[in-house]
């Protein structure tokens, strides 16, 4: 039976090594990014920290802030406008924050300092509830307990480990073990009345709540602990020490994986996606996102300056901004818009540049213009004009002809030169690829000659603009230098007619002496390598 | 056509003219096939007439027609005697004189046929000619006889092509009749299936058919015997047969005028081309059969029409249309049909025309007959794709004679006829018919578009795109309905109302040499051979499908070159129907099939198709190559540098096909670029040689580049996470290279200056895989004389080159296969090489007279078949006919022999007609499959026999392999389940489920008794590892054994 008529196959030139996959689609997503520096006086932000969000707790209602933690103040932050809702500074004259942390219901926030204080401030009103000064060096992490709201543990330089109630003036439990400074530390997830922590001992421990004295469990390292994290799961918990981050099984007692991609000391982790995804910032300015379960690196981010803290900040169960804090102080919140917050987003600033513009009636014509998809229904059957006139209705037995490109349908019909014309006057993205398509098309017609023939000065240049535009391309040589020998057979003869051509000829001339050039260059570096390559292959033989 | 009931009684009893018969006898076959059917009653009849004949008649040389068919010179002389109109009336043959004559023939067989009483059907012979026939066909089914006892069994050819005639309908509608060679087939047009097949015994092969008109159900078959037979399709009984000693090209029935029996209308040819009015009878009747010439010329006649029950008769030559009009139509008697011919040349080769009668008023039935005017409207197609439209052409034909009456019969001119130009189709008007009512005109042109032209608008609509040149147009007895036969082999039947589908028969379509493409004696040295190439084909083994390339149209008219093949059909043996048809590259189905210039657009062209191991992937290779005409813009007059500025624009792709349950078709899942390349131009390689892995999914390519590479699945990871995608469960699958390995050529030269020529030194390359997939053998023959070529051993795991065999000389290689230990590489000779112990075993010769050395790489197959131990391979025959006949054709037959690689002898032998182009093993199953050039499929296989049943069925080869594992082989067994945690092996593990489940704890328990030393002896080791492999299979898998 008769043969539908298929679309012509674009045609699909070979990709290059690097593509972007849908993770990187995705982590680049996170565009609208915000920068700030909350400080004021470029302090690093040493620490940024979301309220502890239990998976299921639909009973309390997930309070939407973080607090970032710079120089003498601790800043609440808004997650869903990005603002300043709380600036807590009631620090010590030359006092450095460390480790600002907003209890779960958003009732209370706990920082430790440098002068070994830990403060508790109610959030609204900032007043200071609770002083403790038991360390005696600088708190470097303060957290509240996951579950039980009175209850907050420490980790100071004085090398201990503390658990805290908040109504009683003194620690409920002190862990003693670490050798050095305790700079990490987190409670452990899931009643396992666990606390992690690692030091500059280059150990990570455990301790258990329920049992003060020494460490549960120890797991030593090469380099001093930066951060510790336990994953959701609680049978393993991520811990950095210099550039690499070792994966944990508390279960079986042993490292499972180490990651070292960071080139520098990994200084912060944050999981995302549910705990499906990790990320982790570096003094080298990049943030990695590992998939969990091979821990492979997905995605990657640069910063300009050396992380110093992370968190990524979810939002009704998705993420949303990803902060990250640096060393000179700048604070960046990238934010992933949802579709209608893109369209918003975009229509907003279609709109605030037709109104720097002065433009701003055509461009509210223009949106009335715009109609939903149902009009069109609305308006059908007004025009019948009775029953006197006939209403023929074409219809089509044939089914329907796949309405492709208006070149694609003058290709199948043999309007090889219309074809040509037409596609070579796009201008939009698939220019490139509708041009190469329609051109071997043609080549596998040997109507090649036919499209080219009989132009004129004005007809011919759109050809040579291509050519000059596409010799390069490698992947299609075979193809441009065919195009160009046909043109040259057929036009040599009508050079020095007409100037414009004439310049179009040079120049194309030279594109080709560049590539040859460019292609010599690559051919004698690659016989360079190869002889490297064969060298150092070859090398250790001649050792032995 | 016209209505011939009403028309007065004229028939007149010519007791007269029964001399005139031609007809020896006619055989009445009843149903019940008792004697009585067997008894030729007619033979007393022209015996006890001998006297009467010739009172009427003008004597007749007593010149024996019988003993050659075409026309005697008395005739022509009797021709020239008769009227200026060319009519002949009277030359006949005395058929009495005849079998007088034949009497006096004590050696011819038929001499004594008067006497004889009984005589089975297929003994009717005629004259020595046919004696001899007869006496060789029995030898020859003395031989057959004789090999029916042997172990292997040929076929009846499956497939074939469908006659390029018009189809037949039946008048109901309700069937369709269409011809092969050997068979005229009737399907059932409301389901498009094959409803009876009437096998048309005998030596000859079937040139045309049409249905009797005066009994709906029966048939007349014209054949190349010269015999006329007629058949009762409905019930597959065949009534009458008559010799009639001359090939009918054309045949076309109607109703006796003045009777209700039918008078056949026959196209002969011979030395010159003869249209001949037959009235053949059966029974009791038999004693009726006349003959009658009524025109003979040189011109090869084209196509014949017959109009209003004989009045009319229309003929066409290459550039010559004849118009016969029966004078004296009182006269009913066939030997009274005399007709009034005018011819006139056109200027076009005329490919098809169409007459139609416009019977003005109303009074259609009534006497139409008497009726002095007939409107007689001609459209003639021409090959230029114009349609000549005359219209009442005898009222130009009479003015025109008025005009010039002294140069009345001679040649009239197209111009002076003024016809009507009806110009649309692009190319050669393929068929042309006017519909029932006449208004409008049906036309099909090799450009694939149907045209309906509405003759008094001028409109036209089309129906394009019918994937192949349209040979023939046929409207229905109702007009409700157009059947169209396509030059891709197969037949549509379309409704007129909304041309939407309603039948769909189609055939097999692959590659078809006619016999005008197959070598001459003449020509024998300088033919290409390149029509017999090997045709791709593949067997399905999920199901008994065979695959195979085809042309996307083969026109009867073209006999050009190889056409390219850019489809692929899948055809079922085991129900004799072709399943699926697929483009595996892109076509020209919906786009312009020329060029500018004229030149057909050349698809690509596929190479090579192979299915995975377990039918579940299939890989294509096709090439394309800018047509030389194409190059003019690099022509720099060097010819060589030419053709080497082509091959570097090669393009070729290896694609890999995914099986889609869903859909039931193959879906493209990769297509890989250049496959092989050349690295130095940067151009596409020629790939040479592909095949699939037997033990798991892969294929292996081998280029003029001198690489072979595996090519193997990868389950798709993206960040180390399986990608699963659309309606896989399993995770995407990515096709990549695997391993490249090059193969050194002994003549060690210089890789540096790599030029085309210097490539082109590789002569011929094949591959083949082991069984169990671990060994790849390349071999590979150089285009040097002095160099015999050298095979390589690869290890398929390792890529690595293990052994080079270069003790056998396979300057020729067209084939080479592994089976078990041993290697057959087909050259000069069949060589087995066993590779166990590195030694040659025996050759064997084959003999392929007719082709050249050069010649035969390209036309001996080699198939291996494991289930049954055995290899194929087919060599094919161009003899030289022993009697030197005006066809100078080579006579092609293909010798098949299967060989068991133990023994020097082959183990079976067999000539199969016509040219094998493609062999292939029977997948999972015994015996193998040959397609060969007229489109037909044999299969080969072992006869079971009945001792077979009690036992269990053979060993298969993986059971045969576990059963001699070493030490080392267990140990990899062991470490399996640990790989399998790698999600890719998982998905790509072949499940094979007959196989007895070892437990890793199990094979572990034998060996962890303790350290080496330790261990018990290998024999008992071997003992507990082949109880734990070895065990019967499962009941299900030996249902037929017990």
């Amino acid at each position: 039976m008769a043969a539908e008529v298929q679309p012509l196959q674009p045609v699909k030139l070979p990709k290059g090594p690097s593509t972007i996959t849908s993770e990187q689609k995705y982590w680049n997503s996170f565009a609208s990014e915000l920068r700030l520096d909350p400080s004021q006086h470029s302090s690093p932000i040493t620490h940024i920290s979301i309220p502890y969000q239990p998976a299921s707790n639909l009973l309390v209602a997930a309070q939407e802030l973080f607090a970032v933690t710079t120089g003498s103040r601790v800043q609440i932050f808004s997650s869903k406008t990005r603002k300043v809702v709380k600036n807590i500074s009631r620090f010590g004259v030359d006092d450095i924050a460390h480790s600002g942390a907003i209890r779960r219901d958003g009732r209370i926030v706990v920082a430790g300092g440098d002068s070994g204080t830990i403060q508790a401030f109610d959030l609204n009103s900032r007043a200071i509830l609770k002083t403790w000064k038991e360390h005696k060096q600088p708190v470097w992490v303060t957290q509240w307990h996951p579950s039980e709201l009175t209850s907050l543990m420490s980790c100071s330089d004085d090398q201990t480990v503390r658990l805290w109630d908040l109504p009683s003036d003194k620690s409920t439990i002190k862990f003693d073990g670490h050798q050095d400074y305790v700079r990490c530390g987190s409670f452990m997830p899931a009643q396992s009345g666990l606390i992690v922590s690692g030091s500059y001992d280059q150990t990570v421990r455990l301790w258990d709540t329920r049992a003060s004295g020494k460490a549960v469990m120890v797991f030593k390292h090469a380099a001093p602990v930066e951060a510790v994290l336990p994953m959701p799961s609680g049978t393993a918990v991520l811990a950095t020490s210099d550039n690499t981050i070792s994966v944990l099984d508390i279960v079986a007692a042993k490292p499972m994986h180490m990651l070292r991609n960071h080139q520098k000391t990994v200084t912060a982790l944050s999981l995302a996606n549910n705990g499906e995804r990790l990320l982790s910032g570096g003094l080298d300015g990049h943030v990695k996102v590992f998939e969990t379960t091979g821990w492979n690196v997905v995605a990657g981010m640069k910063y300009p300056s050396p992380i110093l803290s992370l968190s990524v900040i979810p939002s009704q169960n998705e993420d949303k901004h990803i902060a990250v804090g640096m060393q000179t102080g700048l604070l960046s919140v990238r934010t992933r818009l949802s579709g209608e917050q893109k369209a918003l987003a975009r229509e907003r600033e279609k709109e605030m540049k037709a109104l720097m513009e002065g433009k701003i009636d055509e461009y509210d014509r223009s949106r009335k213009r715009k109609r939903g998809k149902g009009w069109a229904k609305k308006l059908r059957g007004k025009d019948f004009t009775g029953e006197g006139a006939d209403v023929v209705i074409d219809g089509n037995a044939r089914g329907k002809i796949h309405n492709s490109f208006p070149w694609a349908y003058a290709l199948r019909v043999g309007q090889y030169a219309k074809a040509l014309d037409m596609v070579l006057e796009q201008n939009d993205a698939n220019a490139r690829e509708h041009s190469i398509t329609l051109l071997t098309a043609l080549r596998h017609r040997s109507t090649l000659p036919s499209a080219l023939a009989n132009r004129d000065e004005v007809t011919l240049q759109p050809i040579l603009r291509w050519l000059i535009k596409h010799v390069s391309d490698y992947r299609i040589t075979r193809l441009t230098t065919d195009i160009a020998l046909v043109v040259l057979d057929m036009y040599a003869d009508q050079l020095g007619r007409s100037e414009e051509i004439d310049m179009l000829f040079e120049r194309l001339v030279m594109m080709v002496r560049d590539v040859v050039d460019t292609s010599q260059t690559a051919v004698s570096v690659a016989g360079v390598v190869d002889c490297l390559t064969s060298c150092a292959m070859s090398g250790p033989a001649v050792e032995a | 056509m016209a209505d011939v009931n009403g028309m007065p009684k004229l028939k007149r009893k010519r007791e007269g003219a029964e001399p005139l018969r031609k007809k020896v006898k006619t055989q009445r076959k009843s149903k019940t096939e008792d004697a009585e059917g067997e008894t030729s009653t007619p033979l007393k009849a022209p015996v006890s007439t001998p006297s009467s004949s010739n009172a009427d008649m003008k004597p007749a040389p007593p010149s024996s027609l019988k003993k050659e068919p075409t026309p005697t010179p008395q005739r022509s002389q009797a021709n020239s005697a008769s009227a200026a109109d060319s009519s002949t009336p009277k030359a006949r043959k005395d058929k009495k004189r005849d079998r007088n004559q034949k009497k006096d023939e004590p050696k011819a067989s038929e001499a004594k046929e008067p006497f004889v009483e009984r005589e089975t059907p297929t003994t009717v012979v005629v004259n020595g000619d046919n004696a001899d026939k007869s006496t060789k066909k029995e030898k020859k089914q003395k031989k057959r006889k004789g090999k029916q006892n042997d172990q292997w069994s040929l076929s009846e050819p499956q497939g074939g092509w469908f006659l390029q005639q018009d189809p037949v309908f039946s008048p109901d509608e309700k069937h369709l009749l269409l011809a092969k060679l050997k068979t005229l087939e009737v399907y059932a047009t409301e389901t498009s299936l094959l409803a009876k097949e009437l096998p048309v015994g005998g030596s000859g092969v079937i040139l045309s058919y049409a249905t009797s008109s005066a009994q709906s159900n029966q048939a007349y078959i014209a054949d190349s015997a010269g015999m006329i037979t007629l058949w009762d399709w409905t019930n597959g009984s065949k009534i009458g047969r008559w010799d009639i000693g001359a090939n009918v090209r054309h045949l076309d029935v109607v109703k006796q005028p003045g009777s209700d029996q039918d008078l056949l209308y026959t196209h002969e040819t011979g030395n010159s081309h003869v249209i001949n009015v037959h009235a053949l009878r059966t029974g009791a009747q038999a004693s009726k059969t006349e003959l009658r010439r009524i025109l003979k010329t040189s011109k090869p006649i084209s196509g014949l029409q017959v109009l209003l029950g004989g009045k009319i008769v229309v003929a066409s030559s290459a550039n010559c249309v004849m118009v016969g009009k029966r004078a004296k139509l009182h006269k009913t008697a066939v030997q009274d049909f005399e007709y009034v011919w005018r011819e006139f040349e056109t200027s076009g080769r005329i490919t098809t025309f169409s007459a139609y009668i416009h019977i003005p008023g109303a009074e259609k039935s009534k006497k139409p007959l008497q009726d002095p005017r007939d409107n007689l409207d001609l459209a003639i197609g021409d090959s230029e794709g114009v349609i000549h439209l005359f219209e009442d052409i005898f009222t130009s034909f009479a003015a025109i004679e008025k005009s010039q009456k002294e140069k009345a019969g001679k040649a009239i001119g197209l111009e002076s006829l003024r016809p009507k130009r009806l110009h649309w189709h692009r190319e050669a008007v393929g068929s042309l018919k006017w519909s029932r009512d006449g208004n409008y005109l049906i036309s099909g042109g090799d450009e694939t578009v149907l045209t309906i032209w509405q003759l008094s608008t001028g409109k036209q609509q089309h129906l394009p795109h019918l994937t192949a040149a349209i040979e023939n147009v046929v409207v229905s007895p109702s007009g409700a309905s157009y059947a169209i036969s396509l030059a891709n082999n197969s037949v549509i039947v379309l409704s007129t109302s909304e041309l939407l589908a309603k039948t769909n028969i189609i055939g097999l379509q692959s590659r078809r040499v006619d016999q005008e493409q197959q070598p001459r004696e003449s020509n024998s040295s300088t033919y290409s051979f390149e029509l017999f190439g090997p045709v791709p084909m593949t067997v399905d083994s999920k199901n008994s499908h065979v695959i195979f390339a085809t042309p996307s149209s083969q026109p009867h008219r073209h006999h050009g070159g190889l056409l390219p093949e850019p489809y692929a059909q899948t055809y079922d043996i085991a129900t004799h129907r072709a399943v699926a048809r697929q483009a595996l590259t892109r076509n020209n189905a919906t786009d312009t099939n020329v060029d500018p210039e004229g030149q057909r657009v050349r698809e690509p062209n596929v190479q090579f198709i192979q299915t995975s191991h377990d039918g579940m992937w299939l890989a294509t290779v096709d090439e394309w190559l800018p047509p030389s005409s194409a190059m003019g813009h690099i022509e720099e007059g060097d010819l060589k540098a030419n053709e080497e500025e082509r091959l570097f624009r090669r393009e070729s792709y290896l694609k890999i096909w995914r099986w889609d349950e869903k859909g039931a078709q193959w879906v493209l899942d990769a297509r890989i670029d250049a496959p092989h390349f050349h690295k130095g131009v940067a151009a596409h390689a020629r790939v040479v040689d592909l095949v699939a892995d037997p033990s798991c999914t892969g294929f292996a390519t081998v280029g003029d580049d001198r690489i072979v590479r595996v090519w193997r699945p990868k389950t798709r990871t993206r960040d180390g996470i399986v990608v699963r995608g659309g309606d896989r469960m399993q995770g995407l699958v990515t096709w990549s290279l695997d391993r490249s390995i090059g193969i050194p050529s002994k003549l060690d030269i210089d890789e540096s200056d790599q030029t085309l020529q210097d490539l082109s030194t590789l002569q011929s390359c094949h591959l083949a895989f082991s069984a169990d997939g671990s060994a790849l053998a390349a071999g590979v023959s150089w285009a040097s004389g002095t160099d015999p070529g050298v095979i390589h051993i690869i290890d398929a795991d390792e890529g690595i080159i293990r052994r080079s065999i270069t003790e056998i000389d396979i300057t020729e290689l067209s084939g080479l296969g592994i089976f078990g230990r041993y290697l057959i590489a087909v050259s000069n000779t069949i060589v087995v090489w066993d590779m166990v112990i590195d030694q040659f075993v025996h050759s064997m010769p084959i003999d392929t007279p007719g082709v050249d050395t050069a010649h035969r790489a390209q036309l001996v197959r080699l198939a291996v078949n494991e289930e049954d131990g055995t290899f194929a391979v087919s060599a094919p025959r161009f003899e030289k006919e022993e009697k030197a006949g005006s066809r100078r054709f080579l006579k092609t037959s293909t010798r098949v022999s299967v060989f068991d690689p133990n023994h020097p002898k082959a183990l079976w032998n067999r000539s199969v007609p016509g040219i094998v182009l493609a062999l292939a093993s029977a997948k999972g199953g015994r015996g193998y499959i040959t397609l060969d050039a007229s489109s037909s499929i044999r299969t080969i296989s072992p006869k079971a026999t009945t001792q077979q049943l009690p036992t269990p069925p053979p060993e298969t080869m993986p059971l045969l392999l576990t059963d001699s594992v070493d030490v080392d082989e267990i140990d990899d067994a062991k470490q399996k389940p640990y790989l399998q945690l790698d999600a890719s092996e998982e998905l790509l593990r072949d499940s094979e489920n007959d196989k007895p489940v070892v437990r890793p704890e199990q094979l572990q328990a034998i060996f962890e008794s303790g350290s080496s030393n330790a261990l018990p002896a290998v024999r008992d080791l071997f003992d507990a590892i082949v109880g734990l492999y070895a065990r019967k299979p499962r009941a299900s898998g030996v249902v037929g054994a017990v």
